[in-house]
C-alpha cells in the first residue's frame, strides 16, 4: 500500500478511536473527587481555546505530513525520533 | 493553568499527535518543563479538549479525500466502512489483550495497577521513540509500490499494528502505521517474523 494511503487509512482508524478513548478519560473525571468539579468548570474555557489551538496547531501538521510524504522525506521523522528519545531520557 | 502553558500544550499536542512522533512523550515532557500534574482533573479536560481538536482537525484535512475514495459510492463506502470496523476491532482487542497480559505479567493483577504506571516511565518512553525512529528511518529506506488499494488483510495488519502500540507510550501509531502500511514493509516485516516463528514474537512494536 502507497504511505498515502496508509497515512489516510491510519487516520480514519484513528478517528473512529479517538472518541473511545476521550469516553473513557471523561469517565475517570466522572469518577474526580466532588470537590475538583468547582475546579473543572473554571478548566473548561481554556480547554475550549486549547481545542481551538489544537485544531489550528493539527491543520499545520497534517500538511506537512503529507509534503514530506510525497517528497520522499519520511525518514526525517525517525531522526528526530531518535533525538527525542535522549531528550526525554535527559529530561526523565 | 496560564494562557500561556495552554498554548504550548495545545500546539505541542496538536503537531505531535499527528505527526508520527508520538504526541503522549512530547506533553509529557512538556507537562515536566511547565511543572504540571498530568493526573490532575483539570489537566485530563484539558487533554480530552485537545484531542477533540486535533480529531476535528483529522476530519476537515481528510474530508474531500474521503469523500473521493471511501464515500464515492456505496459500494465503496460499504468496503472501507468494514475494512475501518476490522482495523478498529483488531486495535481493540490486539491492545487490551497486551495490557492485561502485562498486568498480569508485571503487576501480579495488583489492583491498584494502571498501565500509565508503567509506561509513563521515561527510559521505556525513550526506548519506544528510539523503536519508532529506527522503524520509520528502515521502512523509508524500502520503495512503497502498490495502487494503493486496502484490503482485508491490511486492515488486519494495520489494526494490529496499532493495537500493539497501543499501551506503549512514545511509540507513534501513526508512524508505525504509514512505516508498515507500505506493502513492501508489510512482506519485509512477514519474512522478517515468519523464519524465527518458533516463539511467539512482537515483531514491531
Amino acid at each position: 500500500m502507497a504511505r498515502q494511503r496508509a497515512e489516510e487509512f491510519s487516520f480514519a482508524v484513528a478517528v473512529v478511536l479517538t472518541p473511545a478513548v476521550m469516553g473513557k478519560e471523561v469517565l475517570r473525571l466522572a469518577k474526580a473527587p466532588a470537590e475538583a468539579g468547582g475546579s473543572l468548570m473554571t478548566a473548561v474555557g481554556p480547554g475550549v481555546l486549547g481545542m481551538v489551538l489544537s485544531f489550528a496547531a493539527g491543520m499545520l501538521a497534517l500538511r506537512w505530513l503529507s509534503s514530506w510524504l510525497e517528497q520522499g522525506r519520511w525518514y526525517l521523522f525517525g531522526g528526530y525520533c531518535l533525538l527525542a528519545s535522549l531528550v526525554v531520557l535527559w529530561v526523565g | 493553568m496560564t494562557l500561556f502553558q495552554i498554548l504550548i500544550l495545545a500546539i505541542v499536542q496538536g503537531a505531535a499527535e499527528l505527526l508520527p512522533v508520538s504526541s503522549s512523550a512530547h506533553v509529557i515532557v512538556a507537562e515536566k518543563l511547565m511543572g504540571l500534574d498530568p493526573t490532575s482533573p483539570q489537566m485530563t479536560l484539558l487533554l480530552v479538549m485537545l484531542h477533540t481538536g486535533t480529531m476535528f482537525a483529522v476530519i476537515v484535512y481528510f474530508w474531500k479525500k474521503w469523500q473521493a475514495t471511501y464515500f464515492s459510492s456505496m459500494q465503496a463506502f460499504r468496503s472501507n466502512a468494514l475494512y475501518i470496523l476490522i482495523a478498529t476491532v483488531i486495535t481493540g482487542f490486539v491492545g487490551l489483550f497486551l495490557q492485561e497480559v502485562i498486568k498480569h505479567v508485571v503487576a501480579h493483577n495488583s489492583p491498584g495497577f494502571e498501565i500509565e504506571q508503567l509506561f509513563g516511565n521515561a527510559r521505556l518512553m525513550a526506548v519506544s521513540l528510539f523503536s519508532a525512529g529506527v522503524l520509520i528511518i528502515v521502512s523509508s529506506r524500502i520503495k512503497a509500490v502498490g495502487g494503493g488499494e486496502l484490503s482485508q488483510r491490511s486492515a488486519i495488519w494495520i489494526g494490529a499494528v496499532q493495537g500493539l502500540c497501543l499501551p506503549f507510550r512514545g511509540f507513534s501509531r501513526s508512524g508505525a502505521t504509514i512505516s508498515t502500511g507500505a506493502e513492501p514493509a508489510w512482506r519485509w516485516a512477514w519474512r522478517a517474523s515468519v523464519p524465527r516463528n518458533s516463539a511467539l514474537r512482537w515483531p514491531w512494536c
